[in-house]
């Protein structure tokens, strides 16, 4: 553990520390309250305090996967130019460089003290509109750059306390809402400048050399602190890989209009160093799911943060041992002139969950630190955006906020959050549906938590909602759609966990309900409606609904954790009665039969146990290695709940957890001890979808047959190890 | 006959007690709460009233006129999940509006714990979902029947609540404050199929826009009822059979009085009842002594509450935060972190940190000598010099230097390298410091600088720890009220029957609009109002409340439609019907108060404004006596000054020591000085002074 630097005291560090604090949040409440803009006031947007060298000192709560790139603007600007003045004011958006996506401009400047640079600060907002083919900027139908919003390179929008007015305007005529982007670089300034001053009077109060002192420790600490961390997990290899699925462009039906993007990460974790490689990730294309660079920086940072800063305070520290490896030209690290402009909910969520696999399965081996591992997060965001003219004759446009209404991922101690267990955005909602009526010409038929939808488990993946809305007082509206994950679980679970279910888009054509409704039947569900009923393409640029339609999103939800089998059967007969578990699935999925009174019947629960064991063993393909090595002593390690591991004369031994049976060596790959099964749609949640490509398969033990883990892999067989210790 | 106005807050800990009589001469009083009881700890802090003046309790209490209490019975029964089993009755497809909580897992929690992914969760929800049933309707926006009405399947509902053991219903359709045809129709049916049950409608009790939480507070409110009613009952006979002859009220979170009766029905609105009197009595105080901007500091044992007061009216939120649930009731707005008296120091890292975390009162911190053992606040305080051990509380507890030493020598001294007093003095800078960053930002929200601020601080620690951290903030003058140790109370004593009334009818101007009036007519708004005072005045009256003497506050909460933020405007106008003028005079000042908080270009009147709830506060003046004086120290004690070594900046110096007794009006006091009250002590800075006014509180500004 490290000490005190020199330059400043326990005390007055602790008190300097906390100003900073103070004075970002100051900052960042001065760019709320200027700006106008609702999607600052939704959280989409941050304000930071970073080092002289452009490293992130300060951050708050924002939506978190924009917030690595303040670091990187900074390091941009640092690295052009060379005549930096006080009173400067830099900006960027070009995502090629430090930013997301072309909507989240970056303002950024410099606190010089005595001539030198000693810290800079910076905000970021998502604009509302920054030109481009279609309103909003968020093009899904773009296949080069240069349809999108404009691109603004690293330059100097204020210089020496002066406006670079022709700059300013260039942008602001550029984009449709020319009044609220200007708002919002008012406000930009206005929060740079108020952090600014208190800046100064902090410096003035207690000397530049121990403010600059507090923000160096701050961020040794915490890489001290991590790598302390790091240093008790194991070395070795760790790999997980989740895709990207989306309409090929042939327009034809089901999965065979699907095609997948992979995106695996291979995890190197060597002393107290951490390596993301994503390598093996699908080279760029001209469509749907490009993110840059920053974007995928971005996924790790946040993932970085949410698994480890629980415990350490949030800085650049965090990343510091950290290195992400991926050449220019992936689906991940797009290039000119790959469009990107929904590069802040593309690949890189799909990097996120396959960085949050690999990190979950190498957190396991420790028993400190099994309790940070989560399986993948946060799926796809179910852009669903909807325009046209309202019940009062205005026209209007609005993303609805409810697709973040996810479930969270299951943990090894608890279950996921149900209906808002985001990562992304760890304050976030969305609004009440009586405030969405008022202002949408939308009727909501139900907004509703969907029961079984998070994965099943020992611990139960995070359910997440439905909902369901109908035009009223419109003759129709349009929808602009979009999201990944309709094709595959990209929440797979941990350790046996079954994954969470997919994203779905469902339209129905002509379904009378409002006269249904008007006659006093009411719907329980979309199968009970009359009309043209389809699943909407997860890219779905101009989706038309009618008055008499329906549209309903179902969004993307929690693996879960350990079998099912080996969940609490009080807890499952818990979530019948909170309807969180149906009674099908808890007999299905879990095994436990729950009386008409809602208390378990431990006999039929039982046999109903046993029965999908035997129904395991007879589908169960052998093992292609191991056998019944003979281990002695207790064993030394173990993986999550699945492995005990003996060491064995120099090799390892791997056994059931469970049964602790040894069941092999494991020098080639634990995944050739299990015994797998393929699952069927009997074998997993409603809503799980797994494209053809695709296979769910299951790793039991083959002796006392509970699963010891469950992923979704090539339907060829699975080319990666989840682990290889070093 | 001597005539006495009494109020009580009755805290987790302690009971407060004032007694004013009608010459304005303010008691002081203080005893333990005992929970099972409250009302003893009450009659605990009257027997000492009474004994002061020579009579028995029984004289005393007949002579009370008014009786005024705060209370933590339903704030309690809600945190300690003792209320009643409620079964909840909502629209067929939005049954899981309590759990889907609108996704949000963070409301009520500090930054720290937002961070902490592996534990943020949502808090339990108000009713298990299994205790909550759907009915086939539908209500749209613009309140017309979209699906009438399922009896039977009403009928079914309440039979299966009734079965799983639901003792309340609490009924929460969708756009029932537009309509609520329905929701009355339930009621009648719940009368029918399940008479024992009590209902609560959410159009009736909180007829405003937001289902989420509509329905959260509709049912706390149901859940508190019968607790609140039988406590209060309990309560109000003790205290007459002890001789009591006028009817209690209660303080509301919202800053005013009520009735027992009225505020069964509202037990919800009771959950800040003791917190916010400490604003209104600084209020009170503030508007005396010609401070018409306080921020307010009541620094106990585990937290620091903030409120603020702008141009003489207590700042409100439209919520009330109780635990990690935000409830849609009107609360003077009061912002806690967890720094107080009992936070707990440590070192990590070779990094000092002061809290969050708290020793509470049990085990308390170390210098108690209940067996804390890690260092507090209040053992810096007592190392320091600036706690007297032998006159702590009153004297009722005698502190141990000691055991605080060693606490502060084990766990920070020695790990960061400081000497013993070096590290006391880190302790207190460190919460000192972080206090003061809370009260900037509590102004700053609100667009305004605390240097334009009167710091008024009481609580425990308090007026011990305001000379620091008023002192960093710039504010000119940091005010100690006499009251300072029963500030609550005293506040409870100050405050007016109060009834409020609203309902939501949302109503926009389209974009473009120049004169508002034309899109919201000033009859429509009329009507609205009109209503919702005869409602107000009514219930008044009901309480007692001379008609005459009833003064209506009209006010809507507006927002520019392509923004988010919404605002609390008044049309002060008087109770005279709206005009035009009156309209248009409204979206204006709408306009400047967005301004002056969010920021000058910030207001975006082209885009259209849109009100969506109307609000009517009804206040009628409890009587009381006028404060000439609410200390007497025209007879000065004998007796100079003393001095004791305080450790400040470093060093050892001698502080001036003076007693309560010892002040008059107009003395100058030098600092370093304490000035130790009956049940605080108060510090002056060695670069400040303290003039004691008229009222008996202590005035500290920086010397000039």
């Amino acid at each position: 553990m490290s000490t005190p630097t020199a330059g400043v005291d326990p005390v007055t560090y602790e008190v300097i520390r906390h100003k900073l604090w103070s004075i970002n949040s100051e900052g960042a409440t001065t760019v709320e309250h200027v700006s106008g803009s609702p999607v600052v006031h939704a959280t989409d947007y941050n304000f930071g305090i970073y080092t002289a060298a452009g490293e992130m000192a300060i951050i708050g709560v924002y939506l978190l996967t924009p917030l690595y790139t303040g670091a990187m603007a900074v390091q941009e600007f640092l690295a052009r130019y060379d005549d930096i003045e006080p009173g400067d004011v830099f900006i960027i958006n070009d995502p090629y460089l430090a930013a997301m996506h072309q909507n989240d401009v970056q303002f950024c400047s410099p606190v010089f003290r005595d001539g030198e640079i000693v810290a800079w600060l910076g905000c970021m907002a998502h604009q509302v509109d920054l030109g481009g083919m279609d309103p909003g900027s968020w093009c899904t139908t773009a296949t080069d750059v240069f349809q999108e919003g404009i691109r603004i390179p690293p330059g100097r929008i204020v210089r020496q306390g002066r406006v670079n007015q022709e700059l300013w305007d260039t942008i602001v005529l550029n984009s449709r809402m020319h009044d609220t982007v200007a708002n919002d670089f008012r406000a930009f300034l206005a929060g740079l400048r108020v952090a600014q001053q208190r800046f100064d009077e902090l410096c003035d109060r207690y000397g530049t050399d121990a403010v600059r002192a507090t923000m160096e420790k701050t961020l040794d600490n915490s890489e001290a602190d991590l790598r302390a961390m790091l240093r008790e997990l194991p070395d070795g290899t760790f790999e997980h890989t989740s895709y990207l699925d989306r309409p090929d462009g042939s327009g034809r039906e089901g999965h065979a209009g699907i095609e997948l993007l992979e995106v695996p990460c291979v995890m190197r974790k060597a002393g107290d160093q951490l390596t993301f490689d994503f390598s093996g990730a699908s080279p760029q294309s001209p469509a749907y799911g490009m993110t840059t660079r920053g974007g995928l920086l971005g996924a790790v940072a946040t993932l970085m943060l949410c698994t480890f800063g629980g415990e350490i305070p949030w800085n650049h520290g965090i990343m510091r041992p950290v290195e992400v490896v991926a050449p220019d030209g992936l689906c991940v690290t797009a290039v000119e002139p790959m469009p990107v402009s929904g590069g802040a909910a593309g690949a890189n969520w799909t990097a996120t969950c396959s960085a949050g696999g690999a990190i979950a399965k190498m957190l396991s081996f420790s028993e400190r630190y099994e309790g940070f591992a989560f399986g993948p997060s946060d799926g796809s965001w179910q852009l669903s955006q909807f325009g046209g003219v309202d019940q009062h004759g205005e026209p209007f446009a609005s993303m609805y906020m409810d697709s973040l209404l996810w479930g969270g991922p299951a943990f090894s101690f608890r279950d996921g959050v149900d209906s808002g267990g985001a990562m992304v955005i760890l304050g976030g909602g969305a609004t009440d549906v009586e405030q969405q009526e008022m202002r949408h010409p939308l009727l909501y038929l139900w907004r509703r938590q969907v029961p079984d939808s998070g994965g099943a488990g020992t611990h139960r993946g995070g359910n997440g909602v439905q909902f369901a809305l109908t035009p009223i007082d419109t003759e129709e509206v349009t929808g602009v759609l979009g999201t990944h994950g309709v094709a595959l679980p990209n929440r797979t679970g941990l350790f046996g966990g079954l994954p969470g279910s997919c994203a779905r888009f469902e339209r129905v054509i002509g379904s009378g309900v409002l006269d249904r409704l008007g006659a006093g039947r009411p719907v329980g569900d979309l199968t009970e409606l009359d009309g043209d009923h389809g699943v909407l393409p997860g890219v779905s640029p101009a989706a038309r609904i009618a008055h008499g339609d329906v549209f309903e999103c179902t969004v993307q939800n929690g693996g879960g954790y350990g079998d099912p089998l080996l969940r609490d059967p009080e807890k499952v007969a818990v979530d019948v009665a909170a309807r969180a578990v149906s009674a099908d699935a808890a007999h299905r999925l879990y095994g436990v039969v729950v009386g008409a009174d809602g208390t378990v019947d431990t006999p039929a629960t039982e046999a109903r146990r046993d029965e999908i064991r035997a129904d395991r063993r007879a589908r169960m393909t052998a093992p292609a290695g191991g056998g019944s090595p003979t281990v002695t002593g207790d064993p030394g390690g173990r993986w999550g709940t699945a492995l005990l591991i003996w060491d064995d004369g120099g090799r390892s031994v791997a056994g059931c957890a469970h049964c602790r049976t040894p069941l092999g060596d494991l020098e080639g790959g634990w995944e050739a001890l299990a015994g797998t099964l393929t699952l069927g749609p009997d074998d997993l949640g409603g809503g799980v979808d797994v494209h053809e490509a695709l296979d769910a398969v299951a790793y039991v033990c083959p002796h006392c047959v509970t699963t010891l883990w469950v992923d979704t892999e090539p339907s060829s067989g699975k080319a990666w190890r989840d682990f290889a210790l070093t | 006959m001597p005539t006495y106005y009494v109020a009580s807050d009755i805290g987790g800990t302690f009971t407060d007690t004032v007694v004013i009589d009608q010459d304005g001469n303010v008691g002081r009083y203080k005893s333990s709460t005992v929970p099972d009881n409250p009302a003893e700890g009450v009659l605990d802090t009257l027997v000492d009233a009474a004994q002061e003046r020579g009579v028995d309790l029984e004289e005393l209490l007949g002579q009370v006129e008014v009786f005024a209490h705060g209370t933590t019975i339903a704030t309690n029964a809600m945190l300690e999940g003792r209320a009643r089993r409620v079964g909840l009755i909502q629209t067929r497809g939005f049954g899981d509006t309590l759990t889907i909580m609108r996704g949000f897992k963070s409301i009520g929690l500090d930054e720290e714990d937002i961070k902490r992914f592996r534990t943020l969760v949502k808090q339990p929800t108000a009713v298990p979902r299994a205790m909550t049933e759907e009915v086939t309707e539908r209500v749209d926006y613009a309140g017309r029947v979209v699906c009438p009405l399922d009896e039977d399947d009403v009928r079914r509902a309440v039979r299966a609540l009734r079965d799983r053991g639901a003792e309340v219903i609490a009924v929460a359709l969708l756009w029932s404050f537009a309509n609520d045809e329905h929701e009355r129709r339930v009621a009648e049916i719940v009368a029918e199929e399940a008479p024992e049950l009590g209902v609560t409608l959410s159009s009736e009790f909180l007829p405003r826009i937001g289902e989420y939480e509509r329905t959260l507070t509709t049912a706390v409110n149901a859940s508190l009822r019968p607790v609140l009613k039988t406590s209060l009952d309990s309560f109000e006979n003790t205290l007459t059979r002890a001789g009591l002859r006028s009817g209690p009220l209660l303080m509301q979170s919202n800053g005013g009085l009520a009735t027992f009766s009225e505020v069964e029905k509202r037990a919800a609105a009771t959950v800040m009842s003791g917190p916010v009197g400490g604003v209104i009595a600084s209020q009170f105080l503030g508007t005396r002594s010609g401070h018409r901007n306080v921020v307010t500091t009541d620094m106990g044992g585990t937290s620091f509450d903030v409120g603020l007061v702008l141009d003489g009216l207590p700042v409100m939120s439209n919520t009330t935060l109780i635990g990690r649930d935000e409830l849609a009731l009107p609360s003077v707005a009061v912002r806690a972190i967890g720094a107080g008296a009992g936070s707990i120091a440590s070192v990590r890292n070779g990094v000092l940190q002061v809290g969050p975390e708290s020793a509470g009162a049990r085990p308390g911190p170390a210098c108690y000598g209940r067996g804390g053992e890690r260092p507090t606040v209040a053992d810096a305080d007592l190392v320091l010099g600036y706690l007297n051990p032998e006159n702590f509380l009153g004297g009722r507890l005698t502190l141990d230097v000691e055991r605080a030493r060693t606490a502060i020598e084990t766990h920070v001294a020695r790990p960061a390298g400081l000497s013993v007093e070096a590290a006391a003095e880190g302790i207190k800078t460190i919460v000192d410091s972080r206090m003061a960053d809370l009260v900037r930002q509590v102004t700053v929200e609100q667009g305004y600088d605390p240097t334009d601020f009167a710091v008024f601080a009481y609580g425990g620690a308090g007026p011990l720890h305001a000379f620091s951290y008023g002192a960093e903030l710039g504010c000119p003058q940091i005010i100690v009220p006499i009251t300072a140790s029963v500030h609550s109370a005293f506040g409870i004593g100050c405050s007016d029957l109060t009834m409020v009334e609203e309902i939501s009818q949302p109503m926009q101007t389209p974009p473009g609009t120049t004169d508002h009036a034309g899109a919201l007519p000033p009859e429509t708004l009329d009507a609205t109002f009109d209503e919702l005072a005869a409602r107000a005045t009514r219930d008044l009256v009901a309480a007692g409340a001379d008609k005459d003497s009833i003064s209506l506050v009209r006010s809507v909460e507006i927002r520019f439609r392509a923004q988010i933020h919404v605002l609390t405007v008044t049309l002060d106008t008087g109770a005279g019907a709206l005009t035009a003028a009156d309209v248009n005079g409204m979206v204006e000042r709408f306009v400047e108060q967005y301004e002056g908080r969010f920021g000058k270009g910030a207001a975006f009147l082209e885009g259209g404004v849109e009100i969506t709830t109307f609000r009517v506060v009804a206040t009628s003046p409890v009587p009381r006596a006028e404060l000439t004086a609410v200390a007497d120290h025209s007879a000065v004690a004998g007796g100079s000054a003393a001095t004791r070594p305080v450790f400040s900046g470093g060093t050892w110096r001698d502080a001036t020591v003076l007693r309560g007794d010892q002040l008059h009006d107009g003395m100058t006091i030098d600092g370093l000085a304490i000035v130790e009250l009956a049940d605080t002590t108060v510090v002056i800075g060695p670069d400040q002074d303290a003039v004691v006014d008229g009222a008996g509180d202590l005035v500290i500004q920086t010397r000039a």
